[in-house]
């Protein structure tokens, strides 16, 4: 496994995130309110540079609002189109697309005992959004 | 003959090192750290399915070789080989048989693959995506990652809604480790191997399940925090509808084990990994053996004639 530095995190993944966070909150951010939902330790400029570029490649609309900008994202209203591709594509999820051409779900359906045995587990454990107290990331190397 | 004896030992090391690897995997991809156990996997899959199959061509064609001398090359000697190799016809028929049954098996699911990820690929190419994120606007949770030349991780609004900023940041990280380490090469060689050797199938699906944990282990390291990956996989599992308890319960074990895995890292054992490697290795050098074998005898038939 490879060395584990703080944040390799490759570029576009912050992109990924903001239009995530666009996506999530499905109203027009300012900057700064973009840094808060991210939470962790972005720079406030690093946010609004990521804004500024997103919006130069055509994915988000601004308005003026007080001495900023508020983004949102370009076609967060669905069109009848995007709708009709995500309904196929869960047709195809649920004809059993194998894990060869889909990655498949994050996660999957649990049964309720399941939940149950869950929410225990994560009862046991701080809360991993919490300024880490005692979490950081055990050393999962193959030592 | 006490030769051919040691050929039959050395040609069944194939045939029993796949169900006994199958019974082991589950539990083998938990104790190694999720990359290797995702190669060191596809791997003794690969190898003993190709090898399995390679053992029943070999006896197929000893087998026939009285009856069907056309087959063979024209200097074989038939005595030569009925008398070193004596492979009963019923044996050799069988597993000839039983070698197009699995090639066959093998060709479809591969056509079937290839049919599949090109209508996934042509339906997820109209998504409207920024990057190689594609919102879907849907109440319904789901995240998955399609590869290919135009890769794209889906995500619906309803599930980022039901994540917190950082939680959706591990999703994203999990997501985006799929398509950069190429997850989806193993679980297809994985598969292939399942279809051409059906006693493979548990060994495809401990490789899906290393496949996710590793993604697990490279979100945890990229947002520095493995219990908020742990939150992400708990809130997204406990948000999505209950399935009857009546119904196969593989994937939500699963769940749990990666969630668990992440709160309370387990001990890693490199042992089974070794034993894994040892065992693909054995396979390979019975395949040699009984091709080298084989082809000394023809030599010595080849002599005989002349």
């Amino acid at each position: 496994m490879m060395a584990g530095r703080p944040h390799p995190r490759p570029s576009g993944s912050l992109e990924n995130e903001i239009v995530a966070c666009l996506a999530a909150a499905g109203e027009p951010l300012t900057p700064a309110q973009v840094q808060a939902e991210l939470g962790g330790d972005l720079a406030y400029t690093t946010v609004l540079t990521t804004l500024t570029r997103l919006y130069s490649k055509q994915a988000l609309h601004r308005a003026p609002r007080g001495r900023t900008y508020a983004y949102q994202l370009v076609g967060s209203k669905t069109e009848a189109q995007a709708g009709l591709t995500a309904r196929q594509m869960q047709k195809l999820l649920e004809a059993g697309v194998d894990r060869a051409s889909v990655l498949s779900r994050f996660v999957d359906n649990l049964d309720e005992d399941s939940a149950r045995i869950l929410r225990d587990l994560l009862a046991h454990h701080p809360d991993g959004d919490q300024p880490p107290s005692s979490g950081r990331i055990p050393d999962r190397g193959s030592k | 003959m006490i030769a051919f004896g040691l050929l039959l030992v050395v040609a069944a090391i194939p045939l029993v090192a796949g169900p006994t690897g199958a019974r082991v995997a589950a539990r083998a991809a938990r104790s190694l750290p999720p990359a290797t156990a995702t190669v060191v996997l596809t791997g003794f899959a690969l190898s003993v399915s190709l090898v399995t199959g390679a053992v029943l061509c070999l006896a197929c064609l000893l087998g026939v070789v009285e009856q069907f001398p056309a087959t063979h090359p024209a200097d074989w000697s038939t005595a030569t080989l009925r008398e070193q190799l004596p492979v009963p016809i019923g044996v050799g028929l069988a597993a000839g048989g039983l070698a197009i049954a699995l090639l066959g098996r093998a060709g479809l699911h591969l056509v079937r693959v290839v049919a599949r990820a090109r209508r996934t690929a042509a339906v997820v190419a109209t998504l409207p995506a920024v990057g190689d994120l594609a919102v879907i606007d849907d109440t319904a949770l789901h995240a998955y990652s399609v590869p290919g030349r135009h890769s794209r991780i889906v995500v619906s609004t309803g599930l980022l809604r039901s994540l917190t900023g950082p939680q959706r940041g591990a999703l994203l990280a999990h997501e985006e480790a799929h398509l950069r380490h190429h997850h989806h090469r193993y679980a297809q060689l994985a598969r292939l191997a399942a279809a051409a050797n059906p006693l493979l199938s548990p060994v495809a699906r401990a490789v899906d399940g290393a496949i996710e944990r590793w993604a697990d282990t490279v979100a945890a390291r990229e947002v520095g925090d493995a219990a908020t990956v742990a939150r992400a996989l708990s809130t997204a599992a406990l948000a999505l509808p209950r399935m009857p308890p009546e119904s196969l319960g593989a994937a939500h074990h699963d769940v749990i084990d990666r969630v668990r895995d992440l709160l309370e890292p387990p001990r890693r054992q490199a042992r089974t990994g070794v034993l894994f490697v040892l065992a693909a290795t054995l396979c390979w050098a019975s395949a040699t053996a009984l091709v080298l074998y084989v082809f000394r005898v023809v030599e010595l038939s080849e002599s005989v004639v002349t």
